[in-house]
C-alpha cells in the first residue's frame, strides 16, 4: 500500500489538508496549524523514505502510477520520480514544514492563510511529482495562483502592485510554455498525440525525435515559458518585489520551492525531449545567466530593504542554476540541481528570520536597524550563519553545490566561470555590509524590547533549515549521487544531440 | 406531418410548453388578487416540472434519420439537457431576487419556460424556417423579461436595446436566408448542405447569404458586431435574467452556428475559417479590454461574456470533433460557473439594489463563504485550475493549435487569457484586500446555500473529473459530423 501509493499520499495529504482545513471553523486556530504542520511532518518522512528506498542502480522513473484520465485527449494521471525529482520533493516537504511553523504566529484569518498555504504546496508537489504535460501545467498554475490572495492580504510592502505583477507575469510565462507544450503535443513525436511524458520519452529515445528545425522553434517556446519563473534575466522584475511584499511563509515558499519550477521544468521536460533544440539555444542562456549573477548581485547591493537583497540575491543565485544547466555536464547539472535544494532551504531560512524580527520592529531598512545581535542573539546568529551559507562558505551545502557548478561549466563557459566567482565576491560584500547593518553595531534604543526565538516551536523552523544546510554542506555525497541518478542520462542525450548536431554540419 | 415523429423529436418542448400553461394557471389560483406576497406554490411547481422535464431529456434516445420536422441526435439531446438545466438553475437562483419583481411572477417563470421551450427547439432544427420562428420565441420572450421591472427606468432601457439590436439581427438573419434560397433554392439544412459541400463553385449569393446568417446568429452568443447589446442589458435586466440570458441565449446562438458550420457547411467551412478567426479576435479584444474599465459586475460579466464569446467563435474556427467537443464543454462549463457568479452578485446586492462593484469589497469578512463561492467562481471563468473553467480554455486551445494556420489567433486568445486574469483578479482585490462599503448581515437562505455547494461542487468536480462529461460531448460532437 504505502510502496504503490506513496507518491499519491505525498501529493493528496496536503490536498486533504486543504479541504479538510476549509471545513473546520475558523475559531479553532490550534487545530488548523497542528493539521497543517502534521500533514507537512508526514510528507517530510514520506520524502526521507523515498530518498533512502529509491533504487540507485536500477535509477530512472520509479514508483510509477499511472491511470487513464481523459482518454480522449490523451491525458493521464501519472505520477513517478527520479533522483532530481526526489530532490525537489524533499525541499519542498522540508521548506512546506518549516513554513507551517512558522505561519503559527500568524493569528489574522489564518484560516484562509493554511487553506491557501496547503493549496499552493499541493500545486508544487504536482509538479515535481507528474509526469504527465497536462496535469504538469494543470499543478503549475495551481501553484501560482494561491499566491496572489497570499501576498496581497498576508503581505507589506507594496503588495497589491507586487503581488498583480508576480501573478500576470508568472501566468504570462506558463501561457507561453503551454503553447510550447500543445505544439510538442501535436509535433508527432508519438504516433497518437499524447500528454504522457513517458511514453514521448521513450518515443524520443526510440529515434523518433523532432527534426532539428522544429526543435529549433519549439525550445525557446518552453524556455521562456518556464525561465520567466525561474527566473532568467531579464523576466526576472516579478520576483524581488513579490518576495519583499510576501508574508513570511509565503516567501519561504516562494523563493525556496517556487522559483525550482522553473529550472525543474526545463530539464524534466524541455532538455530531454527537444535536446537538439537545447543544445542550440543553451548558450543564450549561458549568455542571459551571466547578467543574472552579475545584474541581480549589483542591484541586491544597492538595496536598503533587507528583504529586496534576498530577493535580488536569489535571482543571482538562480543565475548559477541556469549556468549549470547551461554546461551541458554531469557535474555542472548535478550542481544546478543540487544548489535548487541548498539555495531553496538557504533562502527560507533567510525570509523566516526577516519575518520573525519584521513582525516586532515592522521596518526592514537598514538604515533603522543595527545592533540587533545584543537584543536578539539567537535569530543574529542564525541569520550571520544564513549569510555565510549564501555567500558560498564551505560547510554548507551552497558551497558544495556551486562549487560543482563553477567546475563543471569551466571547460564549456571559462568566461561565464570567471564572472561567476566574480558574483560570489559581489555576494559575500552585500550580505556581509547586510549581517554588520543590521545586527553588528550600535542598536538604537527602540529596539530594546524586541523578543528573541525562546519557545521550542519559535526556534524549531530556524533549525531545521540550518541543520539541513549544514549537513548536507559536510556530507553532500548521498544526494549528489541521487541527483546524478537522474542527471547523467540527460547529460548523455544531450552530448549525443550535440555530436549529431556537429557531424551533420 | 407525421404526430408521433414530431412528439419523438419535440417531446421535450411539448412537455415545457404544457408546464408554462401549467404556471399560469396555478399562478391564476394560487396567486389570484395579490400583486406582492408569496409565490413560493408557482416557484416550486416550476422547479418540479423542470426538474422532471429534464429527467425526461434523458430519457431520450437519438433517432437515426433526420426526419422532417426536426433532428434529433446526440448533440441535440445534449443541448436539450443543457437548456432545461440552464432554466432549472435560474428558477433556482432567482428565489432570493423575486421580493424585487413586480406583480406577475406566475408569468414570469412562465415566460423563462416559454424562452426554454425555443431554445430547446433551437437544438433540433433543421430548416431555416423553423429556425426563425425558434429564434424570435427567443428573443421575445427574453425581451419580454428583460423589461420586466417595467418601474425601473434601466430596465425599460435595456428592453429596448435588447429589442432594437435584436431586430437588426433578425433582419439580417431573414436577409441571409433569403440569398440562402435564391443561392440554393431549398430551405431545409439537408438541401442547403447538398449545394455547399458539392464539389462546383459555391455562388456569391449564396456565400453573402451564409455570412449574414453566421453574423445575424452572432447576436445571440454576442459577438462582434452585435455585441453592443450585452453590456446595458446585462445591467439593466433583473438579475435572474441576465443569468439567463449570459448562459441560455449563448447557448442557443452556439447550439445554431455549430449546427451550421459543422454540419450544414461540413468541410466547406475550411473557406469560412478566416472570417470566423477573423470575428473571434475582434470578439476577444472587444471583450477582454472592455472588461477592464467596468465598475458594475453585471456590465463587467457582459463585457467577460463577449470575451468567452471569442473563445467559442475561436473554437468554431476549426474544423473537427474536437474543437466541437471544446465548445460543448465550454457552455456546461459556463452554465455553473456563471449561475454561480450571479447568484453571489443577487445576494449582495439585495440591500441596495444595485450591482456596482463596492458591493462585493469587503466580502471575506462579511462572508467567507459567499467570498469563496466568487472567487471559485471568477478563477474558474479566468481559466485557472482546478475549476472547469480551466479544462474548457484547454480543450479549445488544444483543439485550436491543432490548425497551424490559427496560430496568430490563438497567440491573441493566450495573451488575452492574461489580460483576463488581470481583471478578474481585481474582483478578487475586491472581495479581500478593501473595507466593506456595507456591514450589513448577508443573509443566505437554505436553498441558495445548497445551490451555492452544489455549483461550486460541480465547478470543481468538471474542472477535475472532467472524463464523463468530455466523454458525453465527444459524442454529440460525432453525430454532427456524421
Amino acid at each position: 500500500m504505502l510502496e504503490t501509493h506513496i507518491l499519491n499520499i505525498i501529493l493528496l495529504l496536503p490536498v486533504l489538508a486543504t479541504v479538510v482545513v476549509f471545513f473546520i471553523p475558523a475559531e479553532r486556530k490550534t487545530l488548523i496549524r497542528q493539521l497543517s504542520v502534521a500533514s507537512a511532518l508526514v510528507t517530510v518522512g514520506l520524502a526521507v523514505k523515498l530518498f533512502f528506498d529509491y533504487d540507485r542502480d536500477l535509477a530512472g522513473f520509479q514508483y510509477l502510477f499511472r491511470v487513464d484520465w481523459v482518454p480522449s485527449l490523451g491525458i493521464s494521471y501519472q505520477l513517478g520520480v527520479d533522483g532530481v525529482s526526489i530532490a525537489m520533493v524533499m525541499l519542498t516537504s522540508i521548506v512546506y514544514l518549516a513554513g507551517g511553523l512558522v505561519s503559527c504566529f500568524i493569528d489574522d484569518r489564518s484560516k484562509d492563510f493554511f487553506i491557501l498555504l496547503n493549496a499552493l504546496v499541493a500545486g508544487v508537489f504536482g509538479v515535481f511529482l507528474s509526469l504527465d504535460l497536462f496535469f504538469f501545467y494543470f499543478f503549475y498554475e495551481l501553484a501560482v495562483v494561491p499566491m496572489y490572495l497570499l501576498i496581497g492580504y498576508w503581505g507589506s510592502t507594496n503588495r497589491e502592485y507586487a503581488t498583480m505583477k508576480l501573478t500576470l507575469y508568472l501566468t504570462a510565462g506558463a501561457v507561453v510554455a503551454l503553447l510550447g507544450l500543445l505544439m510538442l503535443y501535436f509535433s508527432g513525436i508519438t504516433a497518437e498525440p499524447t500528454f504522457d511524458l513517458v511514453a514521448i520519452l521513450d518515443a524520443v529515445k526510440a529515434g523518433g525525435g523532432l527534426d532539428v528545425a522544429d526543435q529549433r522553434l519549439m525550445f525557446p517556446l518552453l524556455l521562456v515559458g518556464f525561465a520567466t519563473i525561474a527566473p532568467m534575466w531579464p523576466l526576472h522584475t516579478w520576483s524581488p518585489g513579490g518576495h519583499a511584499a510576501a508574508p513570511s511563509a509565503a516567501s519561504m515558499m516562494h523563493a525556496g520551492v517556487l522559483m525550482k519550477l522553473g529550472s525543474y521544468a526545463i530539464i524534466r521536460i524541455a532538455l530531454p525531449i527537444l535536446p537538439e533544440g537545447a543544445v542550440i539555444w543553451l548558450p543564450v542562456v549561458a549568455v542571459l545567466c551571466c547578467f543574472n549573477i552579475i545584474y541581480g548581485g549589483l542591484v541586491a547591493m544597492n538595496q536598503r530593504d533587507m528583504k529586496f537583497v534576498i530577493g535580488y540575491s536569489s535571482s543571482s543565485h538562480m543565475g548559477y542554476v541556469l549556468l549549470g544547466i547551461a554546461s551541458i555536464s554531469v557535474m555542472g547539472l548535478d550542481g544546478a540541481v543540487f544548489l535548487m535544494f541548498a539555495h531553496g532551504v538557504m533562502t527560507a531560512l533567510a525570509f523566516s528570520l526577516i519575518g520573525f524580527f519584521y513582525e516586532q520592529t515592522h521596518t526592514r531598512m537598514l538604515d533603522d536597524l543595527g545592533g540587533l545581535m545584543k537584543q536578539i542573539p539567537f535569530v543574529g546568529i542564525c541569520f550571520m550563519m544564513m549569510a555565510m551559507a549564501s555567500l558560498g562558505l564551505p560547510g554548507f551545502a551552497n558551497f558544495a553545490a556551486e562549487l560543482l557548478v563553477l567546475v563543471g561549466t569551466w571547460e564549456r563557459y571559462p568566461v561565464a566561470v570567471i564572472l561567476g566567482v566574480f558574483g560570489l565576491v559581489i555576494g559575500a560584500t552585500y550580505l556581509l555590509r547586510t549581517v554588520r547593518e543590521s545586527f553588528l553595531g550600535e542598536m538604537d534604543p527602540k529596539w530594546e524590547k524586541l523578543e528573541d526565538a525562546k519557545t521550542p516551536l519559535q526556534r524549531a523552523p530556524f533549525f531545521l533549515l540550518l541543520g539541513v544546510l549544514m549537513l548536507f554542506g559536510f556530507y553532500p555525497y548521498p544526494l549528489v549521487d541521487l541527483i546524478s541518478t537522474g542527471i547523467e542520462p540527460l547529460v548523455n542525450t544531450l552530448l549525443a544531440a550535440e555530436a549529431a548536431l556537429n557531424s551533420g554540419m | 406531418m407525421d404526430t408521433t415523429q414530431f412528439f419523438t423529436v419535440f417531446g421535450t418542448e411539448a412537455w415545457l410548453g404544457l408546464l408554462a400553461l401549467v404556471l399560469i394557471t396555478v399562478d391564476l389560483v394560487v396567486g389570484r388578487g395579490r400583486l406582492t406576497g408569496p409565490s413560493d406554490m408557482v416557484r416550486l411547481v416550476a422547479m418540479g416540472g423542470l426538474a422532471l422535464i429534464l429527467l425526461q431529456t434523458f430519457t431520450l434516445e437519438p433517432v437515426a434519420d433526420t426526419l422532417a420536422c426536426g433532428t434529433l441526435d446526440t448533440f441535440a439531446i445534449f443541448f436539450k439537457r443543457f437548456f432545461v438545466a440552464t432554466a432549472l438553475l435560474t428558477v433556482l437562483i432567482s428565489a432570493p431576487y423575486e421580493a424585487r419583481l413586480p406583480a406577475g411572477r406566475g408569468e414570469f417563470l412562465a415566460m423563462l419556460v416559454f424562452t426554454t421551450m425555443g431554445m430547446s427547439m433551437l437544438a433540433s432544427v433543421n430548416d431555416f424556417v423553423s429556425l426563425f420562428v425558434s429564434l424570435e420565441l427567443v428573443t421575445v420572450t427574453l425581451f419580454l423579461m428583460t423589461a420586466w421591472r417595467a418601474g425601473l427606468p434601466r430596465s425599460i432601457e435595456a428592453g429596448i436595446k435588447f429589442v432594437i439590436i435584436g431586430a437588426v439581427a433578425a433582419a439580417f438573419l431573414v436577409y441571409g436566408t433569403a440569398f440562402v434560397y435564391g443561392g440554393t433554392g431549398s430551405l431545409d439544412f439537408a438541401g442547403v448542405a447538398t449545394v455547399l459541400q458539392s464539389a462546383g463553385p459555391v455562388s456569391a449569393t449564396l456565400k453573402f447569404g451564409m455570412l449574414l446568417v453566421l453574423v445575424g446568429l452572432g447576436f445571440k452568443i454576442g459577438a462582434v458586431p452585435f455585441h453592443v447589446w450585452i453590456p446595458d442589458v446585462y445591467q439593466g435586466a433583473p438579475t435572474p435574467v441576465t443569468a439567463f440570458l449570459s448562459v441560455g441565449s449563448k447557448g442557443a446562438g452556439v447550439v445554431l452556428l455549430m449546427r451550421l458550420v459543422y454540419t450544414v457547411m461540413g468541410p466547406a467551412a475550411g473557406q469560412w475559417a478566416t472570417v470566423l478567426a477573423g470575428l473571434a479576435v475582434l470578439t476577444l479584444l472587444m471583450g477582454n479590454l472592455g472588461a477592464i474599465s467596468q465598475t458594475d459586475l453585471k456590465r463587467f460579466l457582459g463585457y467577460s461574456g463577449i470575451s468567452h464569446a471569442g473563445f467559442l467563435l475561436l473554437a468554431l474556427a476549426v474544423h473537427s470533433e474536437a474543437s466541437a467537443s471544446a465548445m460543448m464543454f465550454y457552455m456546461v462549463a459556463y452554465l455553473f460557473t456563471n449561475m454561480l457568479a450571479f447568484l453571489v452578485i443577487i445576494i449582495v446586492s439585495r440591500t441596495a439594489d444595485n450591482s456596482h462593484m463596492d458591493r462585493v469589497n469587503g466580502l471575506a469578512e462579511r462572508s467567507p463563504f459567499l467570498a469563496f463561492a466568487m472567487t471559485v467562481s471568477m478563477l474558474s471563468l479566468a481559466g485557472v485550475p482546478p475549476f472547469s473553467g480551466f479544462f474548457a480554455k484547454f480543450m479549445i486551445l488544444r483543439a485550436a493549435v491543432h490548425d497551424p494556420s490559427l496560430l496568430p489567433v490563438v497567440i491573441l486568445s493566450l495573451v488575452m487569457i492574461v489580460v483576463s486574469l488581470y481583471y478578474y483578479l481585481c474582483i478578487l482585490k475586491r472581495i479581500y484586500f478593501r473595507e466593506p462599503k456595507d456591514e450589513s448581515v448577508l443573509e443566505i437562505s437554505g436553498p441558495s446555500r445548497l445551490v451555492l455547494y452544489g455549483a461550486i461542487l460541480v465547478t470543481f468536480a468538471l474542472g477535475v473529473f472532467m472524463n464523463p462529461l468530455v466523454e458525453a460531448a465527444n459524442t454529440g460532437a460525432r453525430s454532427l459530423f456524421e
